[in-house]
């Protein structure tokens, strides 16, 4: 993958070049075989990866899952965001390949650079967002469920 | 008398022929019976299923598109048996529980099969981290 390549993913997108070059130079592409698991709940989060090709799941302990199926799609980003521990379980639906960072070069760069930092924090977060909200809506669930129990 | 002439005499060879096509026609009737029993109950809870939603129809008198999965011939008996799976576990649905199950029962490629359903919208997200069948 080249640098152009890598300012095409959505994550990356707002990168000048120079900024580009410092994560394409800690990326690795990384093929992943159907039924894979890329990183498992509870485990220290070491790995963040970026959805080039392929379908992937990512699930929790209550049964409950999401789906990624685009490429730039984000997953791990428990790498850069405390307290560094997988909330959720990824597996490879189909064969792909993800574009693999080691979380704690990614944390070093996000940390030493802030113009760096804020642009690629501000998608993680905007996704973290899109997490919270499908958190909230397990937990009303959840609740739900335990009221008509009641 | 002994043997094979007495076999002969009572008509034991056509006696024996007989019996054995009884056996291999019974036999072969089983199987044909088993093997079209499950598309049989299909069939059973595919009526129970559309019957009332083409009464919602009828009485709201609205047309209403149905979603039509893309699926090719050689997945349709995967979506039947992710559909018999599914109408065990009851919805909405995990998914891993349902990949989970898939692998127990020797499906092959689950995941992948999973995926191209999702894909297809033969399965659909509930928004809350379940799925749904084909949900109309």
């Amino acid at each position: 993958m080249t640098v152009e390549e890598l300012q095409q993913l959505d994550v990356f997108k707002d990168l000048s070049s120079s900024e580009a070059a410092q994560i394409h130079a800690i990326s690795k592409i990384a093929r992943v075989n159907e039924g894979e698991t890329l990183f498992e709940m509870g485990n220290p989060a070491h790995t963040f990866c970026v959805v080039l090709s392929g379908d992937y799941m990512i699930y929790f302990g209550d049964g409950s899952a999401f789906t990624l199926h685009q490429r730039g799609d984000i997953t791990g980003w428990s790498t850069v965001v405390r307290p560094y521990q997988y909330t959720g379980t990824a597996v490879a639906l189909t064969s792909g390949e993800v574009l693999a960072f080691d979380g704690s070069e990614l944390l070093r760069l996000v940390q030493g650079d802030a113009a760096l930092g804020d642009k690629i924090m501000g998608k993680v977060y905007a996704n973290v967002g899109e997490r919270i909200t499908f958190a909230q809506s397990r937990i009303s669930e959840n609740e739900s469920c335990n009221t008509n129990d009641s | 008398m002994y043997g094979l002439e007495a076999i002969s005499y009572h008509n034991g060879w056509a006696i024996s022929i007989v019996g054995i096509l009884i056996v291999f026609t019974g036999l072969v009737t089983l199987s044909m019976v088993i093997r079209i029993f499950p598309k049989i109950i299909a069939i059973i809870e595919e009526n129970g299923k559309t019957k009332p939603h083409q009464k919602q129809i009828k009485s709201d008198n609205q047309e209403q598109k149905k979603v039509v999965p893309v699926i090719d011939d050689q997945n349709k008996e995967a979506v039947r048996q992710y559909q018999y799976l599914i109408s065990w576990m009851g919805e909405p649905f995990s998914l891993p529980r349902l990949i989970e199950l898939a692998e127990k029962r020797g499906l092959v490629r689950p995941y992948s099969t999973v995926s191209q359903l999702i894909q297809s919208s033969v399965i659909q997200p509930d928004g809350k981290g379940f799925f749904l069948w084909h949900p109309e």
